[in-house]
């Protein structure tokens, strides 16, 4: 007796469109599983490891976030200095950029060469610019204190003092990123408000500033939104600068979270224990994240979305 | 005789300073003609920051060379600790190796755990030069420290010479005496020397930095910028104080022994250069810690018979010449390199860096070597006196709370 063979099975129309996606796919989730997943997995796991790269890793289970919070003298500090930067940052930044914006959104003539002006600064190299800074900051020869003398204030210490080496390091971070890809999108943002929005609004009595408040801030408040978001990560990671430029110093005044996983990893050898701070920072960004997500409902508006 | 197996040995170093084309120059015109049955490979890394963390992964990974450099104290602890290098005893004892050349202090520092881990490729006595401006002190009016035999000086004179070199113009100084020599962990410790301290104890177990005489040469450094004001303090540097003095406006630069001829060529015509030597202190010591740069045989290495043969010529006289003559640092760590002719002629401070490496002194590291936590802890600590923030006994205080916490650490 023969077996009548089964027809095979066909895909449906969906399911070769859905499959043809996931191949289109798959590159992106290879490099993604290969590169990002696959080592942040791995680098939870090693943050429950004693790990100094050479030997095996021996298992502590929690012991590295118990020290991170009770032994390590440096943590506190550095996540305390790390908010100080980005606090003062950021809004600073999203304000400047923003004018500079309104600036260039006033359809001037050259404004090409404005906007040109205003984003090169962006484009120096992070080591370039410390090196720079370092010299227009120095006390007693640099260009600030020079022209702060010119209008009788004697000029801080910057890195040569504890006090104001992070104020540096702020000076030297607006000058980076007021005139860069920030600015950029604001403008994007701004040429996309409707005309008529201004119009409407004029002849309803309002002047430039309530027009700025009432019209022009709520339109771009979903590009307020991404760029607060994006800003307060690239803040709370600053490392770069202050690897080159100071070290940490002096006497710890830069000693940013960033750098200290860095020194704990490929200076001390303790990856297990910065894996383990790795992961207290993804959980502090994270925490940051999620309550901008929460509170965005109340002043992030979606063109066509009725509250 | 049976024909030698022909391997290849991969050598890693630093390309910078001639120190990794100085290697790579040496074994194709001297190793590889004297041994025909070596092939040498040079895989060198950029900088500095680069060299320790890919030594240590290519370790983890067993993919590591087979001859690579390192320096005392800390990096070399660092590499035994991690067990880069071999255990290089029985490579000397089945060559009958004569190490009567070399410095006892080099081959001292080479020796960890109670084991011969490298061989010192060149030597000097660590931040210990003193590179002078002699138009300034001839200008001042005032004798610079001796440069040529006895090399002794009392460190109570640097006070006369540093305020009569400092100028002030317009309310701002513009010539300082002398560095602060602060800013470095050998500064540091050549100074406790000098008075007799030290910032641990010999077995590393406990910090001695808050005794007297410790404190004391803490104190002698802050005096020098905030008590005699010769010096400048962070505030005060102008780029670095090592751009300072090639500009003109240091009488006195603490340096590194090694990058004495490299400064001569920097200075060149700019002003006249001398050489002195640490001062002596109190304790009627001189600081110095005996630093070695070596070249030595990982334990990944599959031809360590081949790579001692390498090794030794490397670390030998006749390189430890050529060197200098080709610009990567200081003379080889024996005596014969220092005494060399070549040497006497081209290495102006050759006899002074010779009486200093004879007279230095050990420099412990912390029982569970974690020297480069311990070095943090002591200059970003002490950093904070020397900015003129906290006072001297304040801040060595916190610098002892900071280094009982590294030696609480696990060994590495």
């Amino acid at each position: 007796m023969s077996v009548a063979a089964k027809a095979p099975r066909r895909l449906t129309i969906r399911q070769r469109e859905a499959l043809e996606g996931y191949i289109c796919l798959l590159p992106w989730a290879l490099g993604f599983i290969l590169f990002v997943g696959g080592p942040m997995v791995a680098s939870l796991v090693l943050g429950l490891t004693n790990y100094d790269i050479v030997h095996a890793p021996k298992f502590v289970g929690l012991g590295n976030f118990v020290r991170a919070f009770t032994g390590d003298n440096l943590f506190w500090g550095s996540i305390g200095r790390t908010m100080y930067y980005a606090g003062v940052l950021v809004p600073l930044g999203m304000i400047t950029s923003l004018l500079a914006a309104s600036l260039l959104n006033q359809h001037l003539r050259a404004t090409t060469v404005y906007r040109t002006l205003y984003f090169l600064p962006s484009l120096t190299p992070t080591v370039a610019a410390a090196l720079l800074w370092l010299w227009i900051l120095q006390p007693d020869v640099g260009v600030v204190n020079h022209l702060l003398g010119l209008i009788g204030i004697d000029g801080p210490a910057w890195f040569g003092s504890r006090q104001w080496a992070i104020p540096a390091m702020i000076l030297i971070g607006l000058w980076s990123t007021v005139g860069g890809n920030r600015m950029m999108i604001f403008l994007a943002g701004l040429q996309g408000v409707p005309e008529e929005l201004y119009e409407a609004a004029e002849v309803d009595g309002a002047g430039p500033w309530r027009r700025f408040i009432n019209v022009t801030l709520p339109m771009i408040s979903p590009t307020l939104f991404l760029l607060l978001i994006l800003g307060i990560i690239a803040a709370l990671k600053v490392f770069a600068t202050a690897f080159v430029a100071t070290n940490g110093g002096p006497a710890y005044a830069t000693w940013f979270y960033a750098l200290h996983i860095y020194k704990q990893a490929f200076e001390y050898y303790n990856m297990g224990y910065a894996c383990a701070l790795s992961w207290i920072f993804f959980v502090i960004m994270f925490a940051f994240t999620y309550i901008q997500f929460r509170a965005s409902s109340r002043w992030v508006y979606y063109g066509g979305e009725s509250k | 005789m049976a024909a030698k197996e022909q391997v290849e040995l991969t050598f890693h170093h630093i390309d910078a300073s001639n120190y990794g084309s100085f290697t790579d120059y040496f074994n194709k015109n001297f190793v590889e003609p004297r041994y025909p049955n070596i092939k040498t490979k040079a895989a060198l890394f950029p900088g500095w920051a680069e060299y320790l963390p890919k030594i240590m992964t290519m370790s983890a990974s067993g993919t590591i060379g087979d001859i690579i450099f390192s320096f005392t104290p800390n990096w070399l602890a660092t590499m035994v600790a991690k067990e880069v290098f071999a255990n290089h005893d029985e490579l000397a004892d089945a060559a009958n190796f004569d190490f009567s050349p070399y410095f006892p202090a080099g081959i001292e520092g080479c020796t960890m755990r109670g084991h011969l881990r490298s061989m010192p490729w060149h030597a000097h006595a660590g931040h210990t030069s003193h590179v002078l401006n002699l138009d300034l002190f001839e200008a001042a009016g005032v004798e610079p420290p001796p440069m040529e035999e006895p090399y002794e000086w009392d460190i109570e004179e640097e006070v006369e010479w540093g305020k009569a070199i400092t100028k002030e113009e317009n309310g701002k100084v513009t010539v300082y005496g002398r560095t602060l020599s602060s800013s470095g962990y050998d500064h540091i410790t050549g100074i406790c020397q000098s008075f007799g301290g030290s910032i641990l104890s010999e077995d590393g177990q406990t910090v001695t930095l808050g005794e007297d005489p410790a404190r004391e040469a803490i104190k002698w450094i802050y005096d020098r910028a905030f008590t005699h004001k010769y010096a400048p303090t962070a505030a005060n540097l102008e780029g670095n104080e090592r751009q300072m003095f090639v500009s003109g406006k240091l009488g006195c630069y603490q340096v590194v022994a090694s990058h004495v001829p490299a400064m001569l060529l920097e200075v060149g015509d700019r002003f006249k250069m001398g050489v002195a030597t640490h001062p002596t202190g109190p304790a009627g010591a001189a600081g110095a810690i005996f630093c070695v740069n070596t070249l030595g045989i990982t334990n990944n290495c599959k031809h360590k018979e081949e790579a001692w043969d390498a090794l030794v010529m490397h670390c030998g006289y006749e390189a430890g010449v050529q060197k200098v003559i080709y610009g990567a640092g200081s003379p080889g760590g024996r005596y014969d390199c220092f005494q060399s002719e070549e040497i006497q002629r081209r290495f102006a401070p050759a006899n002074l860096l010779m009486h200093q490496m004879d007279n230095t002194y050990p420099d412990p590291l912390p029982w569970n070597w974690r020297c480069d936590e311990e070095r943090t802890a002591v200059t970003q600590n002490l950093g904070e006196i020397f900015l003129g923030e906290v006072g001297v006994d304040e801040g060595i205080d916190k610098t002892i709370a900071a280094l009982e916490d590294v030696l609480k650490l696990e060994a590495m």
